[in-house]
């Protein structure tokens, strides 16, 4: 009877005992920093003027939601950045799976071979397409001249507008092949059975991908947008590079603005604030979007 | 015996003492007194940190010391090696800063005269050109650096578009008076209109009107190229009780300007940094810029200009006031070098930093093109050997030298850097045309208030009373009716 009470025992604390290490990385690397960053959001450190602090309850999240015009501004560019680069991105990956779903001879080939835009760092990525969109040596606009649609000097940062087109064109180059991926995986655990008995059935194939396609694979999608809206919302890289925020502050991402609060003017409370209001509004949106999925779901069934 | 035996004790005793302690004082005129010793900098380019290069072999034979450079991109610098020292260390021994951003860095610097009396150092103080002397080497009084690149702007011009007969009649149909490099700022923006979008040069390419760099990066390009204007029309950064005066009517006529001439400079020019104007000039498709004084090398450099012995350069161009054109050219914003505080090579690094600054060595340094480092000295200039460096350098050089008496600094206060690049995105912000010129500089107004409230009013105004001083002594004060005036 002893003997099992040990045994029990030790069954609960063994596997606690196993994971502990990772449990004591986990805590350090990402809890130790989430909660002193939020610690922090409710100070007034400012590294520029000393490093003596106090506390100064929610007023940097008012600052940020309420009188913050550049940084409700840059709420503001990445929206604008994100709706057509995730849009892009889910119809572009989803019409590339389909077609190499289809591919009988060469497809890991031509998988690898689209994988490669998001194998690059976002970094080497916009210095790439920097180059390319030179003025005057640039590969785009000497390519347009040839086909007679650019000048040499077109400029693709000119404007507000063209260099929010430019950013997503670089987006959508960059990491449509990750949403390729995730939808070719989704595609393929759909049993082939189901497209048999639909063309036995007399179905066509837009009614086979109408029907069987887009409803087995929403949650494969729903994953695959979350993924990419996270990512998105942290969008830092390719700013920094590519544009650096401009002209003016048109490309100015919340990232890249709450790089600028906390590095360059050294504003660490309001910065670790910025974070949280940024972290706070994924959430939201991920929720949103659960939410929406969930009432669909409910609505099909 | 027993005083034999005494006296070869001491002997002993005397020579292991020398042999203890001697070999800790380098003896004056010993080969490679510090052999065997690296010390680390820290710079903010890899052309900064191959000029070190070209002063490591005499230095390694005449000190026997070794640099370590790491650079740290110019965007981040300031920001992360204020971090290491805000925090009470550094990794550096040797600190290459921006001069503006003195009152941030100052005093994790280490004083340099108690070491120039300690180690009989020689910085050659009498051949720093005056003006850099002034403003570049001093934290409340106390000497603790040394400049390294003596930047300010001087105007380019390419003589191919000024000097053809058929541009020069052209231009006077237009614009009724001679085509020349322009004096002013309203010439230089007709200039610009004139060659913007033809061929000046006979052929038939399509070049354009004038060079700039717009984009708000680093410590803000706009803000240089805004700068020179304002100061012409009357401006000044701050009144005595630190109200900004960025936004008034000498500022918004500089932005105003600016935004409706930029149609004559090439395309991309918002996202311009220095150098990419500076090549349209050397590959000659633009035929005006105001730059950084090391354009004048790359012009000179026959591997990559096709405008050598064929550039003129000149002062900046200002504004006519009662008849008198008032130039006002940049300080913009150059490098110095100091010790840090926190070095624990400090007797080493102070031998270091007086051996780059040498007249020969740096000499070394500035001249050469690929470095972008500036004259700071004025055996620099005068140099025979760097006034016949390329054609024209003679030119060049005066040109220069005829800057000094004009030029305006940065506002040398704490947050200098933040100020400035506060300034330089709204400017962007008017030149995108996402605001109006006074809507934009009315924001960085009010930025810069709030700048001035976060390090403390009293504080900031205290020392900005004495630049306000020092500029006012250099002729440079706020003019309220020059905007209105100015030709």
């Amino acid at each position: 009877m002893r003997g099992l009470a040990i045994a029990l025992k030790r069954k609960q604390w063994e596997p606690l005992a196993f994971a502990s290490p990772s449990l004591l990385l986990i805590a350090l690397v990402i809890l130790f920093p989430l909660v002193y960053s939020f610690y922090l959001s409710l100070q007034n450190f400012d590294f520029s003027v000393g490093p003596e602090y106090e506390y100064v309850g929610g007023k940097n999240y008012v600052e940020a939601l309420f009188k913050d015009q550049r940084f409700l501004g840059s709420v503001w560019n990445t929206a604008v950045i994100i709706a057509p680069s995730l849009a892009l991105e889910l119809l572009l990956g989803l019409g590339i799976a389909l077609l190499l779903s289809r591919a009988t001879r060469g497809r890991p080939i031509i998988t690898a071979l689209l994988a490669i835009p998001a194998m690059v760092s976002p970094v080497m990525a916009a210095m790439a397409w920097r180059m390319m969109f030179g003025v005057k040596f640039g590969a785009i606009n000497n390519l347009g001249r040839q086909l007679g649609l650019l000048d040499v000097y077109f400029d693709w940062f000119a404007t507000p507008w063209l260099s929010i087109v430019s950013v997503v064109l670089v987006e959508v180059w960059h990491n449509t092949p990750f949403m390729m991926l995730v939808l070719l995986a989704g595609i393929q655990s759909i049993p082939q059975e189901l497209y048999d008995a639909a063309k036995a059935d007399g179905a066509r194939p837009w009614q086979s991908f109408w029907s069987i396609t887009l409803p087995l694979l929403k949650f494969t999608m729903a994953v695959g947008v979350m993924i990419r809206l996270i990512d998105l919302t942290k969008l830092f890289g390719l700013i920094f590079v590519l544009t650096y925020g401009g002209p003016g502050s048109s490309t100015e991402t919340v990232a890249f603005n709450t790089y600028l609060v906390g590095f360059k003017d050294f504003r660490m409370s309001y910065a670790a604030a910025l974070s949280y209001v940024i972290v706070g509004g994924v959430l939201v949106l991920t929720l949103v979007f659960l939410w929406m999925q969930r009432i669909r779901e409910a609505k099909a069934g | 015996m027993r005083r034999a035996a005494l006296l070869i004790v001491a002997v002993i005793v005397l020579v292991g003492l020398v042999a203890a302690f001697g070999s800790r004082v380098p003896l004056a005129g010993a080969a490679r007194p510090y052999e065997g010793q690296t010390i680390r900098a820290v710079v903010n380019a890899e052309y900064v940190k191959y000029s070190l290069s070209l002063i490591e072999k005499d230095l390694y034979d005449k000190l026997g010391v070794k640099i370590e450079t790491e650079v740290i991109p110019l965007d981040s610098f300031v920001a992360k090696t204020l971090l290491e020292f805000n925090s009470g260390s550094s990794p550096w021994d040797l600190v290459m800063f921006g001069p503006s951003n003195m009152p941030d860095y100052g005093r994790h610097f280490e004083p340099l005269e108690p070491w120039v009396e300690k180690l009989k150092l020689d910085f050659a103080m009498d051949d720093i050109v005056p003006v850099f002397a002034k403003v570049m080497l001093r934290y409340q009084g106390k000497l603790v650096s040394m400049p390294y690149d003596g930047d300010i702007h001087i105007m380019y011009w390419n003589k191919v578009a000024f000097d053809r007969a058929d541009n020069k009649k052209k231009f006077k149909a237009k614009y009724g008076y001679d085509l020349q490099p322009p004096k002013t700022w309203k010439q230089w923006d007709e200039a610009a209109e004139f060659f913007h979008g033809w061929g000046w040069d006979g052929t038939d390419k399509k070049l354009f009107g004038a060079g700039a760099s717009y984009k708000p990066s680093a410590s803000g390009f706009s803000y240089h190229w805004w700068r020179q204007r304002f100061f012409a029309y009357g401006g000044q950064y701050f009144d005595a009780n630190m109200k900004p005066l960025i936004n008034t009517a000498a500022g918004v006529r500089a932005l105003e300007e600016m935004v409706r001439t930029i149609q004559y400079y090439p395309p991309g020019v918002l996202l311009f940094e220095s150098e990419e104007p500076k090549t349209l000039l050397i590959k000659g498709e633009v035929p005006l810029l105001h730059s950084w004084t090391s354009t004048g090398k790359r012009v000179g450099n026959p591997a990559e200009s096709v405008i050598v012995g064929k550039a003129g350069f000149g002062l900046v161009p200002g504004a006519e006031i009662d008849g008198k054109v008032i130039h006002r050219p940049a300080i913009t914003p150059g490098r110095g070098m100091a010790v840090s505080k926190y070095s624990k090579k400090k007797e080493v690094t102070m031998k270091v930093l007086e051996f780059i600054s040498l007249p020969d060595q740096s000499l070394k340094i500035v001249m050469d093109a690929k470095t972008i480092m500036d004259p700071w000295r004025v055996s620099h200039l005068r140099s025979p050997i760097f006034r016949k460096a390329f054609p024209d350098a003679d030119k060049y050089l005066d040109a220069i030298e005829q800057s000094f008496p004009f030029l305006v600094p940065d506002p040398v206060i704490p947050a200098a850097d933040e100020y400035q690049r506060k300034l330089s995105f709204e400017i962007t912000e008017a030149l995108a045309k996402r605001k109006s010129p006074k809507e934009a500089l009315d924001t960085a107004a009010a930025e810069w208030d709030k700048v001035t409230d976060r390090r403390g009013r009293d504080k900031q105004k205290a020392q900005w009373g004495e630049k306000m001083a020092e500029m006012k002594a250099l002729g440079i004060e706020y003019h309220a009716d020059w905007a209105a005036k100015a030709k």
